[in-house]
């Protein structure tokens, strides 16, 4: 079964995230602050139990995105995880940085529901069933 | 800057000339008693016209000296003038990142903060809609629609609010834009809503080419266009025409003219102020940034924008912008005192 971590912490968003991306072929584990995440990070040992693809929100409390994004990609188990930034702004300079930082997607929360959940249902296919993990 | 750093330069300023005048009279009278004593024609006592000579050039001496004096003291304030300005523009500059920040900051909580609630706003209406499916009584779908157009509108409002803050503080890559092209171009995008509101566009194919960024260029004229549509009224011969006229070799003034519902003359130049809206019988939606964009674009591009309007007949909105490089300088003197229409 392949594993989705998302890092968000607006409850509600964290909902609506959940309902665009559960599903029976995928377990969901979130977490509402980056920190208690990249704890739960550093203690994975088993390859198996390394996440398939993280969904991280940018407006974070405590560290932001872009410094967990960076800590993610810092851990050698982790490094090749994709990471997609899920995230209400638009602003390119944000998008750059992301990039810059080793995001692998980056994807604007639509206020359109619908649209909303085929981007999620697009992110988790693509990088579920197209991109392998080594 | 020391608070009273210019009342004294200006005291110094005073003792300097006056050390310049004791210095000229000084110079001015031993030279004539010089020319007196030597080439004078009248007798004249050489014992008293030495001795004059003598304290003359003592004085002149005394002049001299305080000169220099003043010279070297003038220097030194001045250093100390400079000091104080350098310091004082230090602290501006510093104030200016400052204020900075706190429009950063303010653009950060606009595009993050007042976004999420509209996005969970939206999706828990969609889902209770989708949910709900035939179950719903009508009147219950309406309020949930009403909820829903609620959020777009404030959606929206943030998105302009965001372009506004946008424009002037993000530099634009400028180019040579063709006018012809770029109409073409943002007449095929609204095309869909032209043919809904039964409108057309009509332009000459001989458009300026203008000097300015094609993108902040589109934006002026799809919001003066899409304008034009939306305050058309019920029209059987509705019309958009877009013009120009030549002003010298620098500007240019682009014009987009409707046969719509019009502008009454008192709100004519309260449309180009921000969150200024007219009350209109369309019930028309908007946000009141639209035109105000407009008018930042224009002018931080050196150009001007207004509006002749009669009501019930049309508008006409004119757009003066350059069609070369025109310096900084001179885009500041026009933000500032306006060209001549």
């Amino acid at each position: 079964m392949k594993k989705i971590m998302t890092i968000e912490d607006n409850e509600d968003h964290a909902l609506l995230i959940r309902r665009g991306i559960e599903s029976a072929d995928c377990s969901v584990s979130h977490y509402a602050d980056g920190v208690a995440a990249l704890k739960a990070c550093e203690q994975i040992q088993n390859f198996d139990d390394r996440p398939d693809l993280i969904l991280l929100d940018l407006q974070l409390p405590g560290m932001n995105g872009f410094e967990i994004l960076s800590a993610i990609k810092k851990m050698p188990s982790l490094s090749y995880v994709p990471v997609v930034m899920l995230t209400t702004s638009a602003r390119r300079e944000e998008i750059e940085k992301a990039y810059q930082l080793g995001a692998n997607g980056y994807v604007v929360k639509s206020e359109d529901f619908a649209m909303l959940m085929t981007k999620l249902k697009l992110v988790k296919d693509y990088w579920l069933s197209v991109v392998e993990s080594p | 800057m020391e608070p009273n750093s210019s009342g004294s330069f200006k005291k110094h300023r005073r003792l300097f000339r006056f050390h310049i005048f004791i210095f000229l009279v000084g110079l001015l009278f031993t030279i004539s008693l010089w020319d007196a004593y030597y080439n004078g024609s009248r007798p004249f006592d050489k014992e008293i016209a030495s001795n004059l000579i003598l304290i003359m050039g003592s004085l002149f001496s005394v002049a001299a000296g305080l000169f220099t004096w003043s010279l070297e003291t003038r220097r030194a304030f001045l250093e100390k003038e400079i000091d104080w300005r350098t310091k004082d523009l230090h602290e501006k500059n510093r104030e200016l990142i400052h204020k900075n920040e706190e429009v950063e900051n303010f653009i950060h909580i606009i595009s993050h903060d007042l976004k999420a609630p509209i996005v969970s706003i939206q999706g828990f209406t969609s889902i209770l809609k989708n949910e709900l499916g035939s179950t719903i009584g009508s009147a219950q779908l309406d309020y949930l629609n009403r909820i829903q157009i609620n959020a777009q509108q404030m959606n929206v409002l943030i998105l302009d609010l965001l372009e506004f803050s946008r424009v002037g503080r993000i530099e634009d890559e400028k180019q040579s834009v063709n006018m012809n092209e770029l109409l073409g171009e943002i007449v095929a995008e609204l095309k869909p809503e032209m043919d809904r509101c039964h409108v057309s566009v009509q332009a000459p194919q001989d458009l300026p080419v203008l000097w300015g960024s094609r993108k902040r260029l589109a934006q002026v004229f799809t919001n003066l266009i899409t304008n034009a549509i939306k305050y058309m009224g019920p029209n059987p011969k509705a019309q958009i025409n877009v013009g120009y006229s030549q002003n010298g070799s620098v500007m240019s003034t682009l014009w987009v003219k409707d046969n719509g519902i019009g502008i009454k003359k008192e709100y004519q130049e309260k449309i180009f102020q921000i969150f200024q809206r007219v009350p209109n019988q369309l019930k028309v939606e908007g946000t009141g940034i639209g035109l105000s964009i407009v008018k930042k674009i224009v002018e931080l591009n050196g150009g001007q924008v207004w509006v002749d309007s009669e009501e019930g007949r049309g508008s006409q909105f004119f757009v003066r912008w350059p069609m070369t490089e025109i310096s900084p300088d001179l885009i500041k003197q026009v933000q500032t005192t306006g060209i001549k229409k």
